[in-house]
C-alpha cells in the first residue's frame, strides 16, 4: 500500500484522476455493452417471430401429412419448428421475462420451460397455425429487445459519475487537509503570541511547507524576543540617568519650573514602568495563590482617591480567588490609570459574578472607544488619540490583556452605563 | 521647622554609608542626604564598604546599598553583612526586578527604594528606618519577620498580609505602615497624632482632615471584611485607636 500511494500532492491528484477516469470508462463500456446485447436479442426475437409467422402461413394450404415436413424445413440454427395436431402442455412455469418475450410472437401463444433439457430445447412454445393444429417451436432462450440505452442505463451512469465525484471530493479534501491546517496556522501568526508548531504530515510538498513554516515561526518568535530584550535593556538603562535627573531637579529652587520638570520626570518614569510591566507580564514566574481581589481593588481605589481622583470600589468586602497577585495588581492599576488618563471621572470598580468566571469591571465617564477601534486599542504601543500621544506609551490595556491571557481569562471592552468605556477583566474562579 | 525638631529626636547626626558604583548617582544621593543634615560616607563597591565598616570610628547608623554593583552584588554584600551586623539597610533596587526586592528583604534588608525614586521619598524612608532602628535593638529576635495576630500573619520581609484562611490580602502603603504601628504597640491606645505621623509618610496629609480616620477605616475594612468579623481595631472615644489582639513574633 505504501509503495503504491504516491508521496507528492501531484502524484496523489494524478492517481485520483486516473482512478476516477478509469472507473468511469469501465462503467460506460459496461453500459454500452449491455445496450448492444439487448439490441441484438431484440433483433433475434423479431427474426424468430418472422420465421414462426412464415411457418404458420406455409402450412395453411398443405394437407395434414405434409404440414410437419414443411414446418420443419423452416427450422434454422437456434430454432426448431414442427407442426402438430395438439399443443404440448407446459411442463414448468416459465420465468417472467420469458413470458413477456413470448407474448410478442403472436396471439394465443403457449409456452413451456424446461431448464433441464438440452440447451437448444429449453424453451418450448406453440402457436395456433392457420388451417388448424399448432406450430410448435423450441429455442435456447427468448428475450425482449433492448430499447437502445434505456433509462436504467442512464441512471446508472449518472449515479456512477456522482459517486466518483463524491469520492474525489472527499479524497481531495483529505489530501489538502494538512494544507488548510498550515493556512490556519499562518493566519494565527501575529494574533496568538505563542508559536504553535504545525504537525509535519500530509503529502511531501505540504510537509516541506510545514517545516519551513515552523522554522519561520521560530525566527519570528526570536525576533520578537530580541525586540522585547532591546526594549527591556533600554528601559533598564534609562532608569539610572532618570534617577540622576530626579535628584538634580531636587536641588533646584522650588518654583513652577521645578514642578514642571518634576511632572515631566514622573511621566517618563511611568512610561518606563509601563514598558517594564508589559515585558515582565509575558514571562512571569509569580506563584498563583488565593488572594482577596476586593482588597486589591480597594487599595487601588483609595490610592487614586488619595491623589484627588474620583475613583471608588463598589462591591463585596471579600472576593477570594486564585491569583498571581502582583500581576493582577499591575493589570488592574493599569486599567485604573487608563480610565483616569483617557476617560473622565467618575471611575468605578466593580466585581460581577459570571458563573465560572469573575468579571472585574472598570468604567469611566469619558467618551469611550468606538467599536471599530477596540481591537486596536488593546494592541501594545498603540495610542488611539494622536493628540495625547505625549501621555503614555499605549500599554495600559495591553498589559491587562497579557495578564488576562496568562491567567486563562480574557479582556473585553464595552460601553459603560455612565457613558464611557467599560473594561471587563474576566478571570477564572478556579486555577487551571 | 518640624524637620529640625524631628532631627533633634534622632541621633545628633546620623551617619549614612552609601554603596553605589555610579559616581554621579553616588554624589547626588550624598548631597541630597547631606542637605537633609545627615553625615554621609560613600563607597564605590564592596571593598570600600568593608573599609568603612572595619573602621571602628566611623560605624554607620544606616546603609544605603545598591543591588547592582560590580564584583560582589549588593545581595552578596548584604548576606555577608548580616553575618556580623544588624545595622539598618535600605536597598536601592531597579524597578521591575521583583526578585531583587524579595531576595533583599529576605536576606535582611529593612526596606527598599526602587530606582528611579522621588528624592523626598528616599529621605522619608531613611528617617523612618532610623526612627524604627532605635527600639529594634530591644527586639527579642531580630530575625523574626512574621507577626501573627488573631490568626492573621504579616510577613514584614515580603510585606504580605495573610488572613486566617490563608488568603493574601493586599494593603496600600499607608495601611501597611498603620498596621505595623498597631502591631508594634498591641493593646496600647495610639492617638490620632501618633498615627498621623505614620500616615503622613505616604499621604499628603492635612492635619485638619480626617485622614487618620479614613486610613484606619480602610484598614479595618480589609481585616474585618464582614459585618460579623471579630473586631481587631477598636475606637477609643476621644483618644484614638487600639489593636485588641495579641501579637506574637516568629
Amino acid at each position: 500500500m505504501t509503495y503504491l500511494w504516491p508521496a507528492s500532492l501531484a502524484g496523489r491528484i494524478t492517481l485520483l484522476l486516473l482512478g476516477g477516469l478509469m472507473l468511469l470508462h469501465v462503467g460506460s463500456m459496461w453500459v454500452h455493452e449491455r445496450a448492444l446485447r439487448d439490441t441484438e436479442q431484440g433483433a433475434r426475437l423479431e427474426r424468430l417471430s418472422d420465421h414462426i409467422a412464415a411457418a404458420r402461413w406455409a402450412v395453411a394450404a398443405l394437407p395434414e401429412a405434409d404440414r410437419d415436413a414443411a414446418a420443419h424445413a423452416l427450422s434454422r440454427p437456434g430454432l426448431e419448428i414442427h407442426w402438430d395436431r395438439v399443443a404440448p402442455l407446459p411442463t414448468e412455469a416459465p420465468p417472467e421475462d420469458l413470458i413477456e418475450a413470448a407474448l410478442r410472437l403472436g396471439a394465443g401463444v403457449r409456452l413451456g420451460w424446461d431448464p433441464k433439457a438440452e440447451p437448444g430445447h429449453r424453451v418450448l412454445g406453440a402457436l395456433p397455425a392457420e388451417g388448424g393444429g399448432w406450430i410448435v417451436f423450441s429455442a435456447p432462450w427468448l428475450a425482449v429487445g433492448g430499447r437502445a440505452l434505456d433509462h436504467g442505463a442512464i441512471y446508472s451512469m449518472v449515479a456512477m459519475a456522482l459517486g466518483i465525484a463524491l469520492v474525489s471530493i472527499l479524497v481531495v479534501r483529505w489530501i489538502t487537509g494538512p494544507l488548510r491546517r498550515l493556512a490556519g496556522a499562518a493566519d494565527r501568526i501575529g494574533r496568538d503570541p505563542s508559536p504553535r508548531p504545525v504537525p509535519m504530515e500530509g503529502p511531501e510538498e505540504v510537509r516541506h511547507a510545514a517545516a519551513a513554516f515552523n522554522a519561520m515561526q521560530d525566527r519570528i518568535a526570536r525576533l520578537l524576543e530580541d525586540r522585547t530584550e532591546a526594549l527591556a535593556a533600554m528601559s533598564h538603562d534609562l532608569r539610572t540617568p532618570l534617577s540622576r535627573l530626579q535628584l538634580r531637579v531636587a536641588f533646584l529652587p522650588e518654583g513652577e519650573e521645578r514642578a514642571r520638570l518634576e511632572a515631566d520626570i514622573a511621566e517618563m518614569e511611568s512610561m518606563i514602568a509601563r514598558t517594564l510591566d508589559f515585558i515582565r507580564e509575558g514571562r512571569n514566574a509569580e506563584l498563583v495563590q488565593p488572594a482577596d481581589l476586593a482588597a486589591i481593588l480597594q487599595t487601588l481605589a483609595s490610592d487614586a482617591a488619595d491623589q484627588g481622583h474620583d475613583v471608588a470600589y463598589e462591591g463585596p468586602g471579600r472576593v477570594v480567588l486564585p491569583l498571581r497577585r502582583s500581576g493582577a495588581k499591575r493589570a488592574l492599576s493599569n486599567l485604573v490609570d487608563n480610565a483616569l488618563r483617557h476617560g473622565r471621572p467618575p471611575v468605578r470598580l466593580r466585581i460581577r459574578d459570571e458563573g465560572a468566571m469573575l468579571a472585574v469591571e472598570v468604567s469611566d465617564g469619558g467618551p469611550g472607544i468606538a467599536e471599530a477601534d477596540r481591537v486596536r486599542a488593546v494592541a501594545p504601543f498603540v495610542q488611539l488619540d494622536p493628540a495625547r500621544s505625549g501621555s503614555g506609551v499605549g500599554l495600559g490595556l495591553a498589559i491587562a490583556q497579557r495578564f488576562a491571557q496568562a491567567s486563562n481569562g480574557r479582556l473585553e471592552l464595552g460601553d459603560a452605563s455612565e457613558g464611557g468605556l467599560l473594561v471587563r477583566l474576566l478571570l477564572p474562579r478556579r486555577d487551571g | 521647622m518640624s524637620d529640625t525638631a524631628e532631627r533633634r529626636l534622632l541621633d545628633p547626626e546620623a551617619h549614612i554609608l552609601i554603596v553605589e558604583d555610579d559616581g554621579e548617582m553616588r554624589n547626588l544621593v550624598a548631597r541630597l542626604l547631606r542637605e537633609a543634615a545627615f553625615r554621609v560616607s560613600t563607597a564605590r563597591d564592596g571593598r570600600e564598604m568593608w573599609d568603612v565598616l572595619d573602621n571602628p570610628a566611623g560605624q554607620p547608623d544606616l546603609l544605603l546599598l545598591d543591588v547592582m554593583l560590580p564584583g560582589a552584588s549588593g545581595l552578596d554584600l548584604l548576606r555577608r553583612l548580616r553575618e556580623r551586623s544588624r545595622v539598618p539597610v535600605l536597598m536601592l533596587t531597579a524597578r521591575g526586578e521583583e526578585m531583587d526586592r524579595v531576595l533583599g528583604l529576605e536576606l535582611g534588608a529593612d526596606d527598599y527604594v526602587a530606582k528611579p525614586f522621588a528624592p523626598r521619598e528616599l529621605v522619608a524612608r531613611v528617617r523612618a528606618l532610623l526612627r524604627r532602628a532605635a527600639p529594634a535593638d530591644a527586639q527579642p529576635d531580630p530575625r523574626s519577620r512574621r507577626l501573627a495576630f488573631a490568626g492573621w500573619v504579616l510577613d514584614t520581609a515580603r510585606r504580605e498580609l495573610t488572613s486566617p484562611e490563608g488568603v493574601a490580602v493586599d494593603l496600600s502603603g499607608a495601611e501597611y505602615d498603620l498596621l505595623m504601628a498597631f502591631l508594634e504597640h498591641p493593646q496600647r491606645v495610639l492617638s490620632r497624632e501618633q498615627l498621623l505621623e505614620v500616615a503622613k509618610r505616604r499621604v499628603a496629609a492635612d492635619p485638619f482632615d480626617r485622614t487618620v480616620d479614613v486610613q484606619v477605616s480602610r484598614l479595618r475594612r480589609k481585616i474585618e471584611p464582614e459585618a460579623d468579623s471579630p473586631p481587631l481595631i477598636k475606637t477609643v472615644r476621644g483618644a484614638g485607636y487600639v489593636l485588641v489582639a495579641d501579637v506574637t513574633r516568629g
